[in-house]
């Protein structure tokens, strides 16, 4: 069963990893999400798959009475990111979901409509969670065209979406990476096949290196934390991905 | 009241009573483990109050226990409220559709959409059902409780000088118990009870 764990608590400023799920079938990808709450609001990421809302709603609702979940934060557009916005929908009509412009006509096919939806425009934006600014930072075309991560100052907490994602073996489910160089071995057919530029990998990697990132929480497999984000963020740099 | 919630929010709002009561649980804990200690620290006048505490303590493992199993089934529930509501989205399309076809291929998918709702609805009363008996059980619990609390501020009259403090511990795991009948009421509404 999937479990809700605390990553960051600083007062009514938390972060919890939803992570993953032995039980789910194997034909679904796992996926992590997270919920981040302030002064009793709660944003949560990636919502996941129409598939894995009840575990996913049931390891929330250990933490917090999900009706404070007023926002959900779509990285991008696949189906393991958003397709169970119908349900959360159901559960609260007024849900405000944040993505890119680009794709803001495509999820309505997974559930809610022109109210539900907001256009986070390519360069970026800031999103308010009860008075605490949580930042939409662009990473077009890692992978998707109209893509952004979540970056949290006073956390120091970067959202990542599929950036340093890992298809992990089903015995490895480990929240944190512990050795850099196996863990890696992992991400790296992912990252080599699912992005697409190495110019937008480069532009990334600069934007990134210069943020203070205590954790790089990816949708899929473990979280970098300490030394291993700076290490996962030259990684990357020097992978060569998509086409060149 | 119910009618108008949304059957996740009922949901919702019985875990949130589990977890309320579980709360409570864990207090008692703490109350029964302090209470053991201060019987020790007072010595022979409060014996008494020390095997009380003991009961207390196996009190809440017990209300804990019957709270986890409730959970549990729970996690199931959301997971039924979730199959009915993709089901009637279906039926409702399927129904949509009929309506501009003349193939009779939509009412057997429909049909079949009802079966399963059928046997979802099936699946949503046994799992009350079972809920309903961990809460009757609970239910006892807490009536073995609220004894405990009353035998525990006897023993505490009996404490002579130190019997101040325990009184206040027995009032409050009094209180405790009052707060977890309150709670399970609400759950034994909630699950049709
Ligand atoms: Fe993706
Ligand atoms: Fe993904």
């Amino acid at each position: 069963m999937k479990k809700a764990i605390t990553l960051y608590e600083q007062g009514s400023h938390r972060w919890f990893v939803i992570a993953r799920d032995p039980d789910k079938p194997h034909c679904l990808i796992d996926t992590n999400e997270y919920v981040i709450t302030h002064a009793g609001q709660a944003l949560l990421t990636d919502p996941g798959g129409l598939e894995i809302f009840p575990a996913v709603f049931s390891a929330v609702s250990e933490v917090i009475d999900p009706a404070q979940v007023g926002q959900i934060f779509a990285s991008h557009q696949d189906p393991d990111v958003i397709s169970s916005l119908a349900l959360w929908l159901e559960f609260n009509p007024d849900l405000r979901c944040h993505v890119s412009g680009l794709w803001k006509s495509f999820i309505p096919h997974f559930g809610g409509d022109e109210h539900t939806l907001l256009s986070i425009a390519d360069d970026g934006a800031d999103i308010d969670l009860h008075g605490h600014p949580l930042h939409a930072i662009p990473a077009h075309y890692l992978h998707s065209s109209g893509n952004f991560h979540l970056w949290d100052a006073k956390a120091q907490i970067l959202f990542s979406g599929d950036i340093g994602a890992a298809m992990l073996p089903h015995d490895q489910q480990e929240i944190f990476v512990r050795d850099f160089a196996q863990h890696i071995r992992h991400a790296e057919g992912f990252h080599r096949r699912w992005m697409g530029s190495n110019s937008a990998k480069r532009d990334w990697c600069e934007r990134a290196a210069k943020l203070p990132i205590d954790m790089l929480c990816p949708q899929h497999g473990a979280i970098y934390q300490g030394d291993d984000v700076m290490r996962f963020i030259n990684w990357l740099d020097e992978l060569k991905v998509g086409l060149f | 009241m119910q009618s108008t919630q949304t059957p996740l929010r009922q949901v919702v709002n019985l875990r949130e009573n589990i977890k309320t009561i579980s709360t409570i649980a864990f207090q008692v804990n703490l109350l029964g483990l302090n209470a053991i200690l201060l019987a020790k620290q007072f010595g022979e006048v409060a014996r008494g109050f020390g095997v009380i505490s003991t009961e207390l303590r196996a009190f809440s493992r017990e209300l804990a226990q019957h709270m986890e199993a409730i959970s549990a089934l729970s996690v199931n529930l959301v997971r039924v409220e979730t199959q009915r509501l993709c089901l009637r989205k279906r039926h409702a399309l399927l129904q949509q559709a009929e309506g501009r076809s003349t193939t009779d291929w939509l009412p057997q998918a429909r049909q079949r959409q009802l079966g399963r709702l059928d046997t979802l609805h099936g699946e949503r009363e046994q799992t009350f059902s079972a809920m309903r008996e961990h809460l009757s059980d609970a239910y006892q619990n807490c009536l073995f409780g609220t004894v405990i609390a009353r035998s525990a501020r006897i023993e505490a009259a009996y404490a002579g000088a130190q019997g101040s403090t325990l009184t206040d511990t027995s009032l409050a795991f009094a209180q405790c118990v009052d707060h977890v009948l309150a709670s399970l009421d609400r759950l034994k509404q909630a699950t049709g009870g």
